[in-house]
């Protein structure tokens, strides 16, 4: 009896030591998908002045640059093969251009679709107007008329 | 004309009647009592609603089909070669040959086909490659198609 009581006693002791020593197992976070940028957990009435912000720096970019590409990635580093035929080929035609990684900011990504009325990426501006992505480039660059028209820019 | 290109734009030899993968088979000119008109919407719900597995493709071709009435047609999927999870419809290529872009501009050709298609695109669709040519550019260019250019990850760090 004794034994057992001890036993007991010294079971409970252990449990409560260990208890200290060892912490508690991480709740589970929730999965979230890398394959798009965490959307704004922002009040509707901030995001709308975000929105409005990331327009003006579309706006802003397109407006200054004679030739701008909005891409996934850098022009050195592009991280969609169709963002790489763009630069290439802008690159083959000696052009100046900026360029802007929309993944590096979601709401831009969402609104430049919106103000080209173009879903896709990368885009093309060139004098402020939209040209194409990189299908319409590389039609444009076999045919000639895109260094005709990168040309023209430099006159 | 191949000559002024740089050799990572040169052209592949893949021709309108050697589909470029399984799933890239030709549609044929149908007559305009067979086109059926799908109820774009239901595409897009009924696709969505199973998480873009499967029917997206053959709602593309049918729309597409339907609208354009193409001399030639190839929806291809290559979300294969994507890094997206496997079964996926997200990266698309369309080869149209139709007489609805005479007189269009490219831009204005890619916006037509962008404007058929601006359910699938809202409802996942990354990425989608158009060549859209008059019966006569077709002739010209002799089927040849560009090939699509190798993923380089995306968004996916």
């Amino acid at each position: 009896m004794r034994v057992l009581f001890f036993t007991c006693t010294l079971l409970l002791s252990l449990q409560s030591i260990l208890g200290f020593l060892i912490p508690p197992a991480p709740s589970p976070r929730p999965r979230i998908s890398s394959s798009f940028p965490l959307r704004s957990s922002m009040a509707p009435g901030d995001e709308a002045a975000e929105r409005s912000a990331a327009v003006e720096k579309i706006k802003s970019l397109v407006g200054n640059n004679k030739v701008m590409l909005f891409m996934k990635g850098s022009k050195l580093f592009p991280q969609c093969g169709f963002s790489n035929t763009a630069v290439s080929i802008l690159r083959a035609c000696d052009a100046e251009f900026e360029t802007f990684d929309v993944l590096s900011d979601y709401l831009v990504r969402e609104e430049i679709k919106n103000y080209s009325s173009w879903p896709t990426i990368p885009q093309c501006y060139v004098n402020g107007e939209f040209v194409g992505g990189s299908d319409i480039l590389l039609e444009m660059f076999e045919s000639g008329e895109l260094e005709k028209t990168l040309a023209e820019l430099k006159k | 004309m191949l000559g002024r290109v740089p050799s990572f734009l040169v052209r592949s030899c893949a021709r309108a009647e050697a589909p470029i993968t399984s799933s890239a088979l030709p549609v044929r000119l149908q007559s305009p009592s067979s086109r059926t008109m799908s109820n774009s919407a239901t595409c897009a719900k009924r696709d969505h609603s199973a998480q873009l597995g499967g029917p997206i493709q053959s709602c593309i071709e049918r729309k597409l089909q339907a609208a354009l009435v193409p001399a030639h047609l190839q929806v291809i999927n290559e979300s294969h070669s994507h890094n997206v999870p496997k079964g996926s419809e997200t990266h698309f290529k369309v080869v149209a040959v139709s007489s609805m872009f005479e007189g269009k501009a490219l831009l204005a050709r890619h916006r037509l086909i962008n404007g058929l298609l601006s359910e699938e695109l809202e409802a996942g669709i990354h990425a989608l490659s158009i060549v859209a040519k008059t019966a006569s550019e077709w002739e010209k260019a002799e089927g040849a198609v560009p090939p699509s250019p190798a993923c380089r990850g995306g968004s996916q760090k």
